[in-house]
């Protein structure tokens, strides 16, 4: 069986090396891609926008205070003492 | 074709006349899908007052006096139908970004919502109007940035008007005339008689001195 030799000039072609650095270049940018999007949704990028702030934010809307809604209803305006009052001064 | 295209033609792997489109591509993902966000926070606030004031229209409609508390609503709620009937609110309610109640919530003092803020005799005078604005704008999915809502109260508000309510006159008559006027009768026999002079049964006579001036 004839063995096929390189030749010198064939060991030195360079032709193919630019496509295989774009191919690795590409994979490497969607493997960028892909972690970011990955490390986006996990922490929550779009959740700390609208959904962090939400709730001081429905505290404000119900009950005029910058907190938490879960707590901001006793501060409500509502609970003010004032001077209308069935039972009078003393009260 | 001149020079450079004609080296490029020659050695593709060395154009790079198309990553100025990718990295436009992706920047404008990630733009528009931020400037989407904050559109949708924008809007909501904007949207969060504007149901702010139809919650105080119907409040105040409520409020002024009328012949008994369910024709005080009944007017609340007519005010409210005009409102979101208009054809620039019909126009921003319409599109399924934000979702209002069909009616008002009345605060009431024996039940409803004032329960949740703990009354005591002293403020659970103050009767309101509650309005439930759900803004289902704000759940938002985009690529490469996930998703904005994980919890359903997220947008979600109770847009509401404390503002008090004018005694009725049936709550005139019945609660305060009535019994002033069956509480005098009692006091002496002679005011009995006084009552019987006037030809009136006394139900008539507590109609007669009714003036909402409770």
């Amino acid at each position: 069986m004839k063995r096929h030799r390189l030749t010198p000039r064939q060991i030195g072609n360079e032709a193919g090396m630019a496509t295989m650095e774009a191919v690795l270049i590409m994979i490497l940018a969607v493997s960028l891609a892909t972690a970011f999007t990955r490390y986006a949704t996990n922490e929550g990028f779009l959740v700390n926008i609208v959904e962090g702030p939400w709730s001081p934010i429905r505290g404000m809307i119900e009950d005029g205070v910058w907190m938490k809604h879960t707590v901001s209803k006793a501060y409500n305006p509502n609970h003010f003492n004032r001077r209308q009052s069935r039972r009078g001064d003393g009260t | 074709m001149n020079n450079v295209s004609l080296k490029l033609v020659k050695n593709p792997v060395r154009n790079e006349r198309g990553i100025l489109t990718l990295d436009f591509t992706f920047a404008l993902l990630l733009g528009m899908g931020f400037a989407m966000v904050f559109f949708a926070l924008t809007l909501t606030l904007s949207l969060v007052e504007v149901t702010q004031y139809i919650s105080f229209s119907v409040a105040r409609t409520v409020w002024a006096a009328h012949e008994s508390q369910s024709q005080q609503r009944a007017l609340g709620n007519a005010k409210y139908a005009e409102l979101v009937s208009r054809p620039v609110f019909r126009t921003i309610f319409g599109q399924g970004w934000f979702r209002l109640p069909a009616q008002p919530n009345y605060g009431d003092q024996n039940s409803g919502f004032n329960a949740e803020y703990n009354p005591t005799p002293d403020n659970e005078i103050f009767y309101g109007v509650r309005l439930r604005i759900e803004a289902l704008i704000l759940n938002i999915r985009l690529p490469m940035l996930g998703s904005s809502k994980t919890q359903p109260e997220t947008g979600v508000a109770n847009v509401q008007t404390f503002l008090g309510r004018e005694v009725t006159t049936t709550e005139c008559r019945e609660l305060f005339n009535r019994q002033r006027w069956t509480r005098i009768l009692q006091l002496d026999g002679i005011y009995q008689q006084v009552a019987s002079m006037m030809f009136l049964p006394g139900d008539q006579a507590v109609g007669l001195i009714t003036d909402n001036g409770c």
